[in-house]
């Protein structure tokens, strides 16, 4: 099937220049970075943009570097990069580790984790990697930058805190300061290509401070501050009833064609615990 | 037998692999011309709805438009799209177009243009006037529904099949042997279940694709992938009002089919355009469009008896089964008998047995043929069944199945008693190594220390379970196949046939089995199927038929043209043809000697008034339907807490005859057990509360890839059909019977759950598991 519908495709070598066509096009424009979601989206017809403007020749949205305790990871950065870059794998490895689990081989050297986290569908594995950290969304328009707290970020299903005159250029992930241990849970069916049932990141710092945030069990991937509040300086050993009701009440899973929310709630609980203990143990060096 | 064999048996690499992957031109989709009209057909978005009026006016306007047509300006002949046989066993219910729409994804319009996007701006501006009418959504309520699906006075069924559209049933078969209720009362022990098994789709990676033409002499060329080419021309003589003379069905390079390309899907709306504006049309199917408008499986709900005595001989089957045609008729009689007839002879020592089935119309997708065509439905349904009754006396599944199954040389009145739309054929099954490849499978697996269960880990527990099967050999006395083999200078052989490679392979074992029987290399073959105009008759590539009846027609014509050529030999050295021997490419007598390359050329060049043309031919029809057998062992590991379980391990051993190829019959054993896997526990065709498909792409209509299957283990076992060519039965179906029961079965026996509604879900498991612990 081919695509068909026209728009103007222009691909501007600086940011001020793609910022000035964000701004004069609006809500009609489409901004491409892997395309893995938009060229899918214009061929189902579900979007008809004007125009789309190719980011990928703006050198700034090309930088993953650290910078000043924290990893700037820009718009154009594909998941590959991530799981292949020794900086992401060393500071903050969940990131890699959920990035592992995006699609598959083809799609993750295309596909971005910008372009996942602007997609904002409830089931993304970058949110809950992200969301275990402290990250910020940095984003720019004409009239200046803009920095949006990551559990800001997501405001309804596939709906961002994006204005559409601007564009993202990056995330800022910031390195923890305590050693810690982390893990990223999925509930799939397949080997192959698959999108969450639901997933689970947690991170747990040496001091026992539990990072946990949940996606694909809610309209919007959040952090579960009560559970978190819940185990903070507490041993694990495993899921009691009142930690699994304090679980339960932090999601919403729904029914669709992937699984039942049934089945997802008693997953969740399942997730949280092998996470944990994935995560201590990563956390004991082993 | 085997032993002498030179070209079969070999694994001599496809004659078309190279060419393909090297991604030459060779499908459908590459040898279309430029400069041709785009078809595409506006859908239903109802279930089920009368069109009151489609009005195109504004559409028509569109720049580049060339044509839009509704029910009112294409033939209103009755047909039947099956694509089998004839007369078809499956009713005449389906016009080119029709004023009742009866799914979602039925058409309504066909629009043409000169490009995609004026098409998509017309189907736009189409306005269709609908009267919903109440759509008929459930098996279990369908016959007698209120809601008649089709209330056309011309449907009809070209024999007696149960057809009763009244009661929305397309085609229903009763048969049965002894008295059934009688020995189940009577014996000691009985157990009996209910299962169900889901549509599945057939997701060939090639779309349904086709264009057609118009040439210099005015006859309509058809150019599709398909994989029944003369059946095709048939139907669109009838469909079109026009004779044979003028169609030309010529099928390009196939990428997959599992029956999916049986039936006729895009042609008729092609050729529309064709007939009607004088030009070049092409319609290339979105997978959206495979998936909601082409066909899928028959979902089929089973109740199913079985009594045995106390030492677990079997004395009684009784299988009565429900079958969704959705909203036509297509193979609705034959994928029914086949869940009887490729299943119930596998224990052929019964004292009674009884098949009842009733195929209902549904507003869904219409079902149609897909590889293991109801013996894998019903296999799922009876080898579950066994292993609950092996449990229930007490004894393992091996032993259960050892005491029953059918051995080589006996028979089953069930072969005489169904066919396929008809009554059978008797026979003896001549080769039949079930026993074998129960104890080598069971062996490969290693079922001794895994049975029934090993906990490796807490939450981690093993299980193994088997399951065995049959399929046939083609369709004894009705499909026929046939072959032309031609001689040409320089010593190579044309080999044209009807039968359509798929991708199964079919040319290159043809060609081997053409070469073993002239006495050359398969390399000296050059393949041409299949083309109405230039290759002969063959019923085409479905019910397993390719290997054993083209084969056989092929080693007679094969044999025919080594008896020619030994005979102008003789005749050439003035020899009686006993003095002429054949072998590396040399003739012999006892004085003379002359190689097939340098005759050849004389024989068309330099042999004067004895100069011509040699040509061979010959037909085969299957005087029988020897039936391929296999056992499938699954190795599972289930994760107790979440349900989820990982097939580690699955071996198939399989009775097919001699391989004539063995390295493609491998390929065909492994694909057929992927698509069984996929039906065992990933795929499932899911329809919202109104009708309409969730599953229409690749994102939520799951297959199998590679990574989710671990390990696959095929063997054979020495086998020889003396009805087969060199030994051959067919490999093309078996191997996607055993997985569903195999793998349910494991899952029983390494948790103690039974899922007897398909597909096997993680989610199933975990549900059955904490209903089990209440």
């Amino acid at each position: 099937m081919v695509v068909a519908h026209d728009f103007l495709y222009q691909k501007p070598s600086t940011l001020l220049d793609a910022l000035k066509l964000r701004a004069q096009y609006g809500e009609k424009c489409s901004l491409l970075a892997g395309g893995t979601d938009l060229v899918v989206n214009i061929k189902e017809r579900r979007i008809s943009p004007d125009i789309v403007i190719d980011i990928k020749g703006i050198p700034e949205f090309s930088i993953l570097e650290e910078r000043d305790g924290s990893i700037f990871i820009g718009s154009a950065i594909t998941f590959t990069e991530l799981i292949e870059s020794p900086l992401i794998k060393s500071r903050v490895p969940i990131i890699a580790e959920s990035a592992h689990t995006v699609a598959s081989v083809g799609v993750r050297n295309r596909a971005t984790l910008v372009g996942n986290i602007c997609s904002a569908v409830p089931s993304l594995d970058s949110a809950p990697a992200l969301l275990v950290y402290k990250t910020d969304v940095v984003v720019e328009s004409v009239d200046g930058k803009r920095i949006i707290p990551i559990d800001k970020w997501f405001v309804a299903p596939k709906k961002t805190a994006l204005q559409n005159n601007e564009i993202v250029l990056g995330v800022l992930v910031e390195i923890p300061n305590s050693e810690n241990g982390t893990a990223y849970m999925k509930l799939g069916r397949y080997s192959g290509e698959d999108l969450a049932q639901a997933g689970v990141g947690i991170m747990i710092s040496k001091n026992l401070e539990y990072k946990i945030a949940f996606c694909a069990v809610g309209p919007v991937p959040r952090r579960a501050l009560k559970v978190e509040a819940f185990l903070n300086g507490k041993e694990f050993s495993s899921i009691t009833n009142e930690l699994s009701e304090i679980i339960q009440s932090e999601i919403s899973p729904i029914t669709d064609i992937r699984a039942s929310k049934e089945y997802r709630r008693h997953m969740v609980d399942v997730l949280v615990e092998r996470g944990i203990k994935l995560a201590l143990s990563r956390l004991q060096g082993e | 037998m085997k032993k002498d064999l030179k070209q079969v048996n070999s694994s001599i690499p496809k004659i078309d692999g190279m060419g393909l992957v090297k991604g030459k031109p060779a499908y459908t989709q590459d040898l279309i011309p430029s400069n041709i009209l785009i078809v595409k057909t506006l859908k239903s978005p109802h279930a089920f709805a009368k069109v009151l009026n489609v009005n195109y006016e504004e559409a028509l306007k569109v720049e580049g438009i060339e044509a839009i047509f509704s029910w009112k300006d294409v033939p209103q002949t009755i047909i039947t799209r099956a694509g089998q046989g004839f007369p078809e066993p499956s009713p005449y219910d389906r016009y080119i177009l029709n004023e009742y729409v009866r799914h979602v994804g039925d058409e309504v319009a066909i629009v043409a243009g000169e490009t995609e996007e004026a098409v998509e701006e017309a189907l736009k501006l189409i306005k269709v006037d609908y009267e919903v009418l109440e759509a008929v959504l459930d098996l279990e309520t369908a016959v007698g529904h209120s809601s008649i699906i089709h209330p056309e006075k011309e449907a009809f069924s070209m024999f007696p099949i149960g057809f009763d559209a009244n009661k929305n049933i397309a085609a229903a078969y009763e048969m049965h042997v002894g008295d059934v209720d009688d020995v189940i009362a009577k014996s000691e022990v009985k157990v009996e279940g209910t299962y169900f098994t889901q549509a599945q789709a057939q997701v060939p990676l090639e779309p349904h694709n086709c264009f057609t033409y118009v040439d210099f002499h005015g006859r309509l060329n058809v150019i599709t992938s398909t994989q029944t080419p003369v059946h095709i021309r048939r139907i669109m003589g009838r469909a079109l009002s026009m004779p044979l003379k003028k169609i030309r069905v010529f099928k390009p390079r196939v990428g997959g089919g599992f029956g999916g390309k049986q039936m006729l899907h895009g042609e008729l709306f092609c050729a529309m355009v064709t007939l009607k504006t004088g030009k070049a049309a092409k319609m290339i199917y979105t997978r959206k469009e495979v998936f909601e408008s082409t066909c899928c499986r028959h979902a089929m709900r089973f109740n199913l008896r079985v009594a045995s005595d106390k030492e677990g001989y079997i004395k009684a089957i009784d299988m009565d089964v429900l079958s969704d045609t959705g909203a036509y008729g297509e193979h609705a009689l034959t994928v029914l008998m086949v869940a009887g007839s490729k299943t119930l002879p596998l224990y052929n020592k019964v004292e009674a047995v009884r098949f009842n089935g009733v195929v209902c119309y549904t507003n869904h997708t219409p079902a149609g043929a897909y590889r293991g065509y109801g013996a894998l439905q019903a296999n799922f349904a009876l080898e579950s069944l066994l292993d609950e009754l092996a449990e229930k006396l007490g004894i393992s599944t091996v032993e259960l199945h050892k005491k029953n199954m059918i051995s080589e040389g006996e028979s089953s009145p069930i072969f005489k008693i169904m066919g396929e739309g008809s009554e059978g054929v008797d026979m003896n099954v001549e080769s039949c190594k079930l026993d074998y490849c129960l104890d080598r499978s069971i062996e490969l697996i290693g079922w001794e220390n895994k049975y029934p269960r090993k906990e490796i880990a807490p939450n981690k527990v093993r299980g193994v379970g088997l399951a065995i099967a049959m399929q046939g050999s083609g369709i004894a006395h009705i499909d026929m196949g046939s072959a032309i083999l031609k001689l040409n200078d320089d010593g190579f052989f044309n080999l044209l046939m009807g039968a359509t490679d798929i991708g199964t392979g079919s040319d290159t074992i043809l060609a081997q089995v053409a070469a073993e029987a002239i006495g050359i290399s398969a390399s000296d073959i050059v393949v041409y199927s299949s083309d109405t105009d230039l290759t002969p008759f063959d019923t085409g590539a479905y019910a397993s038929s390719t290997t054993y009846v083209t084969g056989n027609a092929v080693r007679k014509a094969g044999l025919n043209m080594r008896k020619l050529l030994i005979e102008t030999v003789a005749k050439k050295f003035k020899v009686t043809p006993e003095e002429v021997t054949f072998e590396n490419g040399v003739f012999t007598t006892e004085k003379e000697s002359i190689t097939l390359k340098e005759f050849s050329t004389r024989l068309y060049y330099n042999e004067g008034l004895d100069q011509k043309q040699l040509v061979a031919s010959d037909s085969y029809v299957g005087e029988q339907s020897p039936p391929p057998f296999m056992v499938g062992v699954a190795e599972v590991e289930v994760d107790t807490e979440t349900g989820f379980f990982t097939i580690l391990d699955y071996a198939a051993v399989v009775d097919c005859g001699t391989t004539l190829n063995p390295n493609l019959a491998k390929i065909q054993v492994e694909g057929g057990l992927m698509q069984g896997i996929g039906m065992a526990v990933y795929e499932d065709v899911v329809y919202t509360s109104s009708g309409r498909m969730l599953t229409n792409n690749l994102m939520t209509y799951k297959i199998p890839t590679r990574e989710d299957v671990k390990k696959l283990t095929v063997e054979f076992a020495d086998s020889y059909d003396p009805s087969g060519p060199y030994g051959a039965k067919s490999v093309g179906e078996i191997g996607i019977d055993t997985p569903p029961a195999a793998i349910a079965n494991a899952i029983y026996n390494a948790v103690g759950v039974r899922i007897k509604t398909l597909p096997i879900t993680p989610e199933k498991v975990l549900m059955a598991l904490k209903l089990k612990e209440k």
